[in-house]
């Protein structure tokens, strides 16, 4: 059996340019309203008193997100004609031909992963580019990031990688679908907790 | 909630309607049906035996809107292993195909009854599978607003109470253009109290389910509170309509129950058909907030 893909994201390097983002819309020809990737930027904080000062105590740190090509995929479990499908390498697949659009998967899918195409009247979601995976070339977001923010390979050897973490503000808990990603989160990531924390581009998103 | 999420409100409360009013029917002709004249009985039997075909179709119908290919529903019971919505569409199709039989059956006269029994327990069965499953569509594990043990009792609630009221004005159409003796005019009148006082006691647990399941989801914070709190500051005046229409509805189910048994006097079909419409409106506006509140617990 192949062994799982994935993707691994260093929050803490990630500068929010969105190139991941545009590499993705352009390699796949996806239409306006579609971002099979998309960049979170979370930011928080609050005022706080020191001696007879407020001073400014904020955040903000980016979260490049795609499919996390689940190894428990509920978007896969919930599809009703079995269109969403997952390969042995742990891609996991929409078969266009399939889908009658009842958009069940994209109630399930914690990430906003599959979205609908209003063009062709089904589901869309990323494919963790298969076809250049096939011919041994990165993803093309991965191709893209200047800072090296992401990564791909066997999930096994990216979970192995020192700091890592599953889940972060704002992703789910990782245990509800069990996500082949890895991420690196930013040094900030420790003040969302307890601190007014929210996502400043949800429209965006 | 979204435009097209109307089609599933729609789709739902028909057939959750439709499950009830076989059932009330099923307990009536059960129990003892002898009670009331044999006219009024198999007109009763004509009425129910094509409502509830006519619900079903109509709200399979009603949720065509909502698919974007809804040729390829074809496939929809493909994934039978995993999907509660595959076994939703796969017990519709029973549940519809063995309601259709029994009216046919029906409607050629056709003997003997205990086959017409036969098929009445299994449309009753593949009913209650119907809406355990329909309720644990929503049942996501990534969806904890619909998560809940409120679903499934909100969902067979909805299913007691109108497809009691339907029965209820079945009863009272079925009355209408016969001469009763005193004997028949006072079983009917026992069987609307029943069915009046039976309406109100499952509109009431149903708006007290809603009440304690608002509250539950605060309770239990994180996004289930979240979800609560915007649905409130979006959408306050329909959770409050929901409320008043549903204990309007519920006044006027005890209205009717009270009220004497009688084909001539008008007030008590106008009770119950106002009743319905109150309570079948309380109904559609506790479906658009259930949906309304969706929010995932990712992003």
């Amino acid at each position: 059996m192949a062994k799982q893909l994935g993707f691994y994201v260093n929050a803490g390097s990630c500068t929010g340019c969105k190139a991941c983002q545009i590499a993705c819309k352009e390699k796949n020809d996806l239409p306006v309203g579609i971002l099979w990737r998309r960049v979170v930027e979370v930011s928080g904080g609050r005022w706080v008193k020191r001696d007879e000062a407020w001073i400014e105590h904020s955040f903000t740190y980016f979260l490049s997100v795609a499919c996390m090509h689940c190894q428990q995929p509920i978007c896969a479990e919930v599809c009703p004609t079995k269109a969403i499908y997952q390969r042995e390498d742990g891609i996991v697949l929409v078969e266009a031909e399939r889908c009658m659009g009842c958009h069940y998967c994209e109630w399930a899918c914690p990430y906003g992963s599959p979205q609908f195409d209003t063009t062709t009247g089904v589901m869309s979601k990323c494919n963790l580019c298969y076809d250049y995976v096939e011919q041994g070339k990165p993803p093309a977001c991965v191709s893209a990031c200047q800072m090296r923010v992401l990564e791909f390979g066997e999930i096994e050897e990216l979970r192995s990688r020192p700091g890592t973490m599953r889940e972060v503000f704002p992703l789910p808990d990782a245990d509800l679908t069990e996500p082949a990603g890895v991420l690196k989160p930013h040094k900030d990531t420790q003040r969302t907790f307890g601190q007014p924390t929210h996502i400043g581009n949800r429209e965006e998103i | 909630m979204q435009g097209r999420d109307w089609a599933l409100v729609i789709f739902t409360l028909l057939v959750q309607m439709a499950v009830g009013s076989l059932f009330a029917l099923a307990i009536f002709i059960f129990g003892d049906p002898t009670i009331l004249p044999e006219s009024v009985i198999a007109d009763l039997n004509l009425i129910v035996l094509i409502l509830v075909p006519a619900l079903l179709i109509l709200g399979l119908l009603s949720a065509i809107p909502h698919l974007s290919h809804p040729g390829r529903s074809r496939l929809a019971m493909g994934n039978f292993k995993k999907s509660w919505l595959s076994r939703e569409m796969f017990l519709g199709i029973c549940f519809t195909i063995s309601s259709l039989i029994l009216m046919i059956l029906h409607l050629l006269d056709i003997e003997p009854k205990n086959i017409q029994a036969v098929l009445i327990g299994v449309s009753m069965l593949c009913g209650v599978l119907l809406l355990y499953s329909m309720s644990r569509i929503y049942m996501l594990r990534t969806v904890p607003t619909w998560n809940t043990w409120g679903t499934p009792i909100s969902f067979f609630l909805s299913a007691g109470l109108l497809g009691t009221l339907s029965l209820s004005l079945a009863v009272n159409i079925a009355a209408q253009g016969y001469a009763h003796t005193e004997a028949s005019l006072t079983a009917m009148g026992d069987l609307c109290h029943i069915f009046g006082w039976t309406s109100a006691i499952l509109l009431s647990i149903q708006l007290f389910i809603a009440f304690m399941k608002d509250r539950f989801l605060i309770w239990r914070g994180g996004v289930s509170r979240e979800s609560i709190q915007l649905l409130k500051q979006r959408y306050p005046i329909p959770g409050i309509l929901r409320g008043t229409f549903g204990f309007l509805a519920i006044g006027l189910c005890i209205i009717f129950a009270l009220l004497p048994f009688s084909n001539t006097n008008p007030g008590l079909f106008t009770a119950i058909i106002m009743a319905f419409l109150l309570a079948l409106t309380s109904e559609i506006l506790g479906r658009f907030l259930f949906y309304a509140s969706f929010k995932s617990s990712g992003i």
